[in-house]
C-alpha cells in the first residue's frame, strides 16, 4: 500500500513538473510609447431644445466655437484630430451623454477621445453651449463644461476655456491656453508698433501707436506689464507698457539701450552702454541703476531669467563671436554653453532652469538651438529654409515660439522642445517679429 | 695660242654636251607609281596528323624506271642512248589484312558484358561515396545538435520577444507630457496559437496610463506562434512612460 502511495506521489510529481515546463518566461520592458498622442474625434455640435427654439444667429456662435476647437486641438502635438469621414460605421452621435454614444464604434476606429457639443436656448435669447470629453475605452466622462455666450467673440474665449482644462487633465498642464504673445509688427506708415494675441493668433491688439520702432518686447512676470526699446529719430528709450494702456518712458543713462526684460522679483534688467560697451544692469523698482549684473569689456546683451531667478541666461562676445553664458547666482560662476555654432544669439531659458533654447548661424540660416543644461547637449530643433530666430519658451516649459522667414515674410511659429513640426500663428499682414510668451495668467 | 684654247674650250663643251646626253640614259629610274604593293597575310601550315588507318588506306605512288626510248637518227641507224626520263605516275592498290573472322553475337555479348560490369563498379563506387558523405552529416547534425541547439532557440526566443515589444509598442498611445515617471508591469500569455491573455501585474497608479497599456495590448489583438514548439510563453512587460536614457 504505501509502495502504491509513493509511486502515485512521484507520478503526480513528474506531471507536475512536466505542467511547468510547458510554459517559456520572459521578461521585457518597453521605453515610451510608439506614438505619442490620443486620436481625439471632435463630433459637430447638436442642437438639443425644440425646433423653434433655434436660431440662426446662436448657431454662428455656436459653430464659431467648434471651429475654434478644432484649430486648438491642431496646436496641440499630444493630440490627432481624426475626421469624421474616416470613422467606419458613420461618426454621428445620437446625442451627447453617455447614454447616448455607442462606444464600441469608436474603439473599433482606435479613438482615445470623443468629444461632444450640445446647444440650447433658455430664458428667450441667451445660448448654453455644453461641451463633454469621454474616454472611449473606459466610457466615461473625461472633462465637461458649460458655458452662457451672449457675443460671437466669447466663442473664442468659451473654446479656450474649454481646452485649456483638457490639456489640463491631459497633461496636468495649460499655459498654452491661458497666456498671451507680444511681438513686433511693421504697421502701414512703416513704424514697428507693439501687438499681442493669443498663442493661436486670436484677439489680436495693438497695443503701441508710435511713430519710430518699437523692439524687444518682454512680459513681466505676472502678465501686467510689457517692456521694450523705443528707437526714436535720435536715441533709445526704455518704455514700459501697463495693463491699462498707460505708456511710461524710463530714463537710464547711455546712448544704446537694448533686450529690456523683467526678473522674476519684478525688477527690469537691461543691457545699456554706460561705459563703452553694452553690459547688463539690474534696475530698482524706481527704475534706477541698482547694480552691474554682467559687466565685461565685451558686448553683453540678451538676459533670460529661470523661474527661481537664480540662472540668468546672456549673450556675450568675451571669446570673440557672440556666445550664450550661464550664470548661476547662487555659485557666482559663468559658465559658456553654446559650442555648436560660432554666431549664437537670442537665449531663452525655460522656466525649470533645464534647457535653453536660442539662435545659431549656419550655413543656410539661423536655427533654433535646445540646450540640455543637465547633459550640455545641444540639439538643432528646427530645418528653416530661411531663418529661425528669436526663441522663446511657453510658459508651460513645453512649447517654444520663433520667428522665421521660411515663407519670405517674417512670422510666428510654434514648435516644442521635440521638434515637431512648426505652426504658423496666423497674425496677419506685415513682418512679425521680437516675440515674448507671457506666463500663465 | 687663242686658236689652241678656243679649241680646247670647244672640245670640253662638246665633250660635257656628250656626258649630259649619256648619262641619264644609262642611269636607271625608279617610277614609284609603277610600283605595286601586295598585302600578304603570314599563314602558318599545321602539321599534318599521320594515322595509321590513313596509312593502310592511302595508294601509294610508284614511280615507274625510266623508259628508254629508241630514236632513230637521220641516218636510220638506231642511236642506243638514253634520251629523255620521263617518269610516269602510276597507282598502286595496298593490299589489306584480312581480319579473324569473329561470331558477332559473341562479340556483342562480351562487350555488354565489359559495360556492364564497369557501371557496377561506378556504382558501387558512388554508394561508397555517398554512404561516407551521409555518415559526415550525420556526424555533423549531432555536433550542431548538441553545441547550438540552445543557443538557436535562444536566439528565437529573442528574436520573439523583440518582435512582440515591437507589435505592442506601435499600438501603444499616450501623449508623453505627463508620463514621465509611470510604469505599469502586465503579464501577457501568449499561447500556441497566438492568442493573448493579459492580466496588469502593478499599476501605474493613474488609470489613463493604465488604460492606454490595455488598449495597446487589445488592439494588438493577435501574435505569431511561440517559437517554442507548440508551448506558451509567458511575458511580464513593464511600460515605462519615459523614453530610454
Amino acid at each position: 500500500m504505501k509502495k502504491q502511495v509513493i509511486l502515485s506521489f512521484i507520478f503526480l510529481l513528474g506531471l507536475v513538473k512536466i505542467g511547468f515546463c510547458d510554459q517559456k518566461i520572459l521578461y521585457l520592458n518597453i521605453y515610451g510609447p510608439g506614438q505619442q498622442y490620443f486620436n481625439i474625434y471632435v463630433a459637430p455640435p447638436i442642437f438639443l431644445g425644440n425646433r423653434q427654439d433655434h436660431k440662426k444667429d446662436k448657431q454662428i456662435i455656436v459653430d464659431k466655437t467648434y471651429e475654434t476647437i478644432l484649430k486648438n486641438i491642431s496646436y496641440l502635438p499630444f493630440l490627432k484630430s481624426i475626421p469624421g469621414k474616416d470613422i467606419i460605421g458613420g461618426p454621428k452621435i445620437k446625442g451627447v451623454t453617455l447614454k447616448d454614444i455607442d462606444f464600441n464604434k469608436f474603439s473599433i476606429n482606435k479613438i482615445d477621445l470623443l468629444t461632444t457639443i450640445g446647444w440650447n436656448i433658455f430664458d428667450n435669447n441667451k445660448l448654453k453651449i455644453e461641451i463633454r470629453t469621454f474616454d472611449v475605452f473606459s466610457a466615461n466622462l473625461y472633462v465637461g463644461r458649460g458655458y452662457i455666450l451672449n457675443k460671437e467673440n466669447q466663442a473664442y474665449i468659451a473654446a479656450n476655456r474649454y481646452c485649456r482644462d483638457l490639456m489640463k487633465k491631459l497633461t496636468g498642464k495649460s499655459g498654452f491656453f491661458s497666456s498671451m504673445l507680444a511681438f513686433v509688427k511693421r504697421t502701414k506708415n512703416g513704424s514697428k508698433n507693439i501687438f499681442i494675441s493669443t498663442p493661436q493668433g486670436y484677439l489680436e491688439q495693438q497695443i503701441t501707436n508710435l511713430k519710430g520702432l518699437a523692439l524687444s518686447p518682454s512680459w513681466s512676470w505676472d502678465s501686467n506689464y510689457i517692456v521694450f526699446t523705443y528707437l526714436s529719430t535720435n536715441k533709445h528709450q526704455l518704455l514700459l507698457w501697463k495693463r491699462n494702456g498707460e505708456l511710461k518712458r524710463i530714463m537710464i543713462p547711455g546712448n544704446t539701450i537694448i533686450s529690456p526684460v523683467f526678473n522674476p522679483q519684478g525688477n527690469i534688467v537691461v543691457s545699456t552702454d554706460m561705459s563703452g560697451n553694452p553690459d547688463i544692469y539690474l534696475l530698482d523698482k524706481n527704475f534706477n541703476i541698482k547694480s552691474a549684473l554682467v559687466k565685461t569689456w565685451a558686448i553683453d546683451i540678451s538676459p533670460s531669467f529661470d523661474n527661481t531667478g537664480q540662472k540668468m541666461v546672456y549673450v556675450s562676445s568675451i571669446y570673440g563671436s557672440p556666445n550664450i553664458f550661464l550664470y548661476n547666482f547662487k555659485t557666482k560662476q559663468t559658465e559658456r554653453i553654446s559650442y555648436l555654432g560660432k554666431y549664437n544669439t537670442n537665449p531663452c531659458i525655460s522656466g525649470d532652469g533645464k534647457f535653453v533654447v536660442y539662435s545659431t548661424l549656419t550655413e543656410k540660416g539661423h536655427r533654433i538651438v535646445l540646450c540640455n543644461l543637465k547633459t550640455m547637449e545641444e540639439t538643432i530643433i528646427t530645418n528653416g529654409p530661411g531663418n529661425d530666430e528669436h526663441p522663446v519658451w511657453g510658459p508651460d516649459g513645453y512649447f517654444i515660439a520663433f520667428c522665421s522667414n521660411r515663407t519670405g515674410s517674417y512670422k510666428i511659429y510654434l514648435t516644442t522642445k521635440g521638434g515637431t513640426p512648426p505652426k504658423v500663428v496666423n497674425t496677419g499682414q506685415g513682418d512679425t517679429t521680437d516675440v515674448s510668451w507671457s506666463k500663465e495668467f | 695660242m687663242r686658236t689652241f684654247s678656243f679649241i680646247c674650250s670647244i672640245l670640253l663643251h662638246i665633250s660635257i654636251i656628250i656626258l649630259a646626253i649619256y648619262i641619264p640614259k644609262t642611269s636607271h629610274k625608279i617610277n614609284l607609281r609603277e610600283q605595286h604593293i601586295y598585302n600578304v597575310q603570314i599563314i602558318t601550315l599545321k602539321p599534318k596528323k599521320r594515322s595509321r588507318n590513313k596509312r593502310i588506306l592511302t595508294k601509294k605512288r610508284v614511280y615507274k624506271k625510266p623508259v628508254i626510248i629508241k630514236r632513230f637518227n637521220p641516218h636510220g641507224e638506231i642511236a642506243n642512248k638514253k634520251v629523255v626520263k620521263i617518269p610516269i605516275r602510276t597507282t598502286k592498290k595496298v593490299k589489306h589484312k584480312i581480319p579473324v573472322k569473329i561470331n558477332p553475337e559473341i562479340l556483342k555479348q562480351k562487350i555488354l558484358k565489359s559495360a556492364i560490369s564497369e557501371i557496377e563498379s561506378s556504382i558501387e563506387k558512388q554508394r561508397q561515396q555517398n554512404s561516407f558523405i551521409q555518415k559526415e552529416i550525420k556526424s555533423l547534425e549531432k555536433k550542431a545538435k548538441t553545441e547550438n541547439s540552445s543557443e538557436t532557440s535562444n536566439n528565437n526566443i529573442k528574436i520573439y520577444s523583440k518582435f512582440v515589444e515591437q507589435k505592442i509598442k506601435e499600438n501603444w498611445r499616450y501623449p508623453l507630457l505627463k508620463s514621465s515617471k509611470l510604469n505599469t508591469v502586465v503579464q501577457i500569455t501568449i499561447n500556441k496559437h497566438g492568442d493573448i491573455d493579459f492580466k496588469i501585474k502593478k499599476p501605474s497608479g493613474n488609470p489613463s496610463f493604465d488604460n492606454a497599456v490595455i488598449k495597446a495590448i487589445l488592439e494588438t489583438k493577435k501574435l505569431p506562434p511561440p517559437p517554442i514548439g507548440g508551448k506558451k510563453i509567458t511575458i511580464y512587460i513593464t511600460f515605462f512612460g519615459q523614453g530610454r536614457q
